[in-house]
């Protein structure tokens, strides 16, 4: 049976039902619209590093093999998922995340034999030593490239900071040492875990007819028994793991990524999270306040100075980041601006416009096929509503926000640079 | 809206710290802050200037607005109408007064402008592509960074950007393009109403000119510590015509999407690679190659790549690579109707041809190559500049012909 999910703020409607297998399917029709994107993801990310089947015995997978069995899914005994996408014109890819992985197309014709064949080869795992062997060093030279990218090292350092024992603190990718680990038994393993269908879920958005997903998910949907998977939990502490972490590169500037840790939350409370902290950091260090004025006039930020949030399951927490002369300097007046305000709150007109702000950001994630995918796996992920986002957006409060705001302790930071070696 | 102007005596840092002042503030909204302010209080509307060389051998100020459609404003405004309106007060009343921007926002400006040119070596492939460009096209307008050096960037004054700016408003060729779910009646009447009152001079005349294909192929070399190795290599076809479709159709088999022949035969099959593709320019009438490798690996990538385009010369390219070129292409031209500004770079891109082709006209013309004509058109690009970036650890071992790029 199709649920309709229709949202007031945006007057859209998202259709959701279950497959008998246990595959959640969400799809947004978008009238007008020539593309049609569908992405098909399962829950399985390099946070999944140590799992339960069942709740028999712990097995532990080397760091990087969610990444790994993403990018050998795309293989199969006869014909590659690339070669038959070919035959449709369909672009397609994939993408490993801290707490998923997923597999998409994107196609102007031919939706149906589309899907098809994104059902078809996620479903299909073919690993054997030879080609597990052959993707070892292509992936080892992906791990290369991302060391060599300061903006990404900045990322990862904070993470590694922020966290003693959340697995989010290690690299997607894993390591060259420990991609070397991985064999065709631990990719079967994992597939078999975390692939079930009910750990599963395809979303779709743009030029598409509903009834033929559901029609395509009939006939090629497979059912299995379903599993009791457990990533192992972790006891991660309170406080920072590092204060400050620095590493030196050929950049120009330094640059930083300073985050501040949270607390663990799920569900609503850390969507509130989100959305809030999102509107805060925008009116007290975004471009339009007093702060960015002020720091950019003293020339310790320019205008690659960010900020936002950065969530997923059992992480969340507001970051800035950009390029300074003296990183330091930068972290230490945001700590002043979070102390400053939480004695003189900020004014609740500044509150209103990056509202607003937030929710023209919003309304325009959902004129395009690819975000709206996006969006409606982000909350498939979430477990929440496709519109919880840009509702809880829309009906955000000052008070809300002022209490998050009290919450937050500006002195559980970690600050990230890599400088130049001049 | 899109200014294509000539370059000159001045430097192109003068133009581009005029082009970020533009975009920055203007009389109305006399700092970055205040404009940030008014975009965000129109539901986190956007404006940005850019620099960029055309491939009409000319620079392009580009001045771009983005906003939510009307009729998404929770309370009845004219969002679009505002947005043209904030887009020509930015061009037409600059924080300027008597010959001189204001001389707190080019300080600031200048800084960022400085802070740009230098952080390119933070992303390697760009880097890789800004010093490669340097030994390709020496001579050309695409040999330097459109931005200029940090150098002509500390000699920017208020006055030196000034006078860059004036030179824009009084001789570019000027297209404005609007794209989304509008008639744009209302921004067609108000910038017809502005631009009217600009007092012009001779206007910059547009041209076509392919790259020069040097006498033999040259490499270059560069060094910085990194880990990863890449490498460019630049083909020329001055001989090919500027909407000769095989060259789109070739380009995408050998190296422009996950069944082209570097993919296939250079990544998958001899795992030389993390990544290697090409990109093709119907004016410049080039084929670049570029690609991520371990430093070992850097001749025998080399080879492979020659390898690919012979093997296409000697023995033209399947039906099977033929059709999913095709198909390929055809589904990226229908995806652009869903993206304003891809639609907008499409048309852009036309503008000096004499028949402007819609996506559609452009798949028909695409539907008649033949693999004969891919034969032809691999047969016309010769390697031109091969240029490589990589550990200065490798090359002082294992290099043998390598040579520092000229600046």
């Amino acid at each position: 049976m199709i649920e309709k999910i229709y949202d007031d703020v945006i007057k859209e409607t998202c259709l959701k039902y279950v497959h008998e297998s246990g595959v959640q399917v969400f799809m947004l029709p978008m009238a007008g619209y020539s593309t049609a994107v569908a992405q098909f993801s399962a829950k399985f990310g390099s946070l999944d590093n140590a799992f339960s089947v069942n709740g028999g015995e712990l097995h532990k997978v080397p760091d990087g093999t969610a990444h790994y069995l993403e990018h050998k899914l795309f293989e199969s005994e006869e014909k590659d998922a690339f070669k038959l996408f070919a035959q449709t014109g369909a672009s397609c890819n994939a993408g490993t995340s801290f707490d998923y992985t997923q597999y998409y197309f994107a196609c102007a014709d031919n939706f149906r034999k589309n899907l098809e064949i994104l059902l078809g080869f996620v479903q299909e795992p073919y690993f054997t030593p030879e080609n597990v062997e052959k993707e070892r060093g292509i992936i080892g030279q992906e791990i290369t490239m991302y060391r060599d990218s300061p903006g990404w090292r900045v990322f990862t350092n904070m993470l590694e900071g922020l966290y003693s024992v959340n697995p989010v603190r290690n690299d997607i990718a894993g390591t060259v040492e420990s991609i070397a680990e991985i064999t065709e038994k631990t990719l079967y393993d994992c597939y078999n875990a975390y692939y079930n269908p009910a750990n599963m879920f395809l979303c779709v958005a743009g030029n598409f007819d509903p009834d033929e997903v559901v029609s395509v998910c009939t006939e090629k949907l497979k059912n299995r028994e379903p599993l009791n998977v457990k990533t192992a939990e972790f006891d991660e502490p309170h406080a920072v793991n590092q204060k400050r972490m620095e590493l030196t590169m050929p950049v120009a500037k330094p640059l930083f990524e300073v985050g501040f840790k949270r607390p663990l939350v799920s569900g609503q409370e850390q969507l509130d999270e989100y959305i809030y902290f999102n509107i805060l950091f925008d009116m007290i260090f975004g471009n339009v306040s007093e702060f960015f004025e002020r720091m950019r006039d003293k020339g310790l930020i320019n205008e690659q100075f960010s900020d936002g949030v950065f969530s997923g399951r059992d992480f969340c927490f507001p970051f800035a980041r950009g390029e300074s002369g003296d990183p330091d300097a930068v972290l230490a007046e945001m700590q002043n601006v979070l102390r400053t305000y939480k004695k003189t709150p900020p004014k609740r007109e500044d509150f209103e416009r990056i509202k607003r702000a937030t929710y023209g950001s919003m309304v325009r994630s959902f004129t395009n096929a690819d975000s709206v995918a996006g969006t409606l796996s982000d909350s498939a992920l979430r477990g929440s509503s496709p519109f919880a986002v840009i509702d809880t957006a829309a009906a955000a409060s000052y008070d809300k926000m002022i209490e998050l705001l009290d919450g937050l302790d500006e002195e559980n930071a970690c600050i990230s640079i890599v400088k130049g070696d001049n | 809206m899109l200014l294509h102007t000539d370059f000159d005596e001045l430097s192109r840092a003068d133009y581009a710290a005029a082009e970020y002042i533009l975009g920055d503030c203007c009389r109305k909204f006399p700092t970055y802050s205040e404009l940030s302010k008014r975009l965000a209080d129109m539901y986190g509307a956007s404006l940005y200037s850019r620099s960029t060389i055309t491939w009409f051998e000319k620079r392009c100020t580009s001045l771009t607005g983005s906003v939510l459609d009307d009729r998404f404003a929770l309370n009845g405004e004219c969002l679009e109408a505002e947005m043209c309106d904030i887009l020509c007060e930015c061009l037409l009343n600059p924080n300027a007064d008597g010959g001189s921007f204001d001389r707190q926002v080019t300080e600031l400006q200048k800084t960022q402008l400085i802070d740009d040119i230098d952080s390119i070596i933070n992303e390697k492939a760009s880097y890789a592509a800004m010093r490669g460009n340097i030994a390709a096209f020496r001579g050309e307008p695409f040999e330097l960074p459109i931005t200029g050096t940090h150098e002509q960037a500390e000699a920017v004054t208020p006055e030196s950007a000034y006078t860059a700016y004036e030179r824009i408003l009084k001789t570019a060729r000027i297209e404005v393009l609007c794209a989304g779910a509008s008639d744009f009646a209302e921004a067609e009447k108000i910038f017809t109403e502005r631009l009217a009152a600009l007092e012009r001079g001779k206007v910059c005349e547009l041209s076509k000119k392919p790259s020069a294909l040097k006498d033999k192929p040259e490499t270059f070399a560069d060094t910085l510590p990194m880990q990863q190795a890449i490498l460019r290599m630049y083909f020329k076809a001055p001989q090919l015509e500027d909407t000769y479709f095989a060259g789109t159709l070739l380009a995408s088999i050998l190296g422009g999407m996950t069944t082209s022949r570097f993919f296939l035969n250079i990544r998958e099959k001899q795992s030389l690679c993390y990544y290697c593709s090409c990109v093709p320019n119907r004016i410049l009438r080039t084929l670049i190659v570029y690609s991520g490798i371990e430093p070992q690996n850097i001749e025998h990538v080399k080879k492979a790549v020659l390898a690919e385009l012979n093997n296409i010369c000697e023995n033209g390219v399947t039906e099977e690579e033929l059709n999913a070129a095709r198909l390929e292409m055809h589904n990226s031209l229908s995806s652009m109707n869903d993206n304003p500004m891809a639609m907008m770079n499409w048309y852009h891109n036309q503008i000096m041809d004499n028949k402007i082709l819609t996506p559609e006209e452009y798949c028909a013309e695409l539907d008649k190559v033949t693999s004969e004509h891919i034969r032809d058109a691999a047969h016309m690009y010769s390697l031109d500049t091969v240029y490589t970036l990589c550990s200065p650890d490798f090359n002082a071992e294992e290099s043998t012909d390598g040579e520092e790029a000229a600046e």
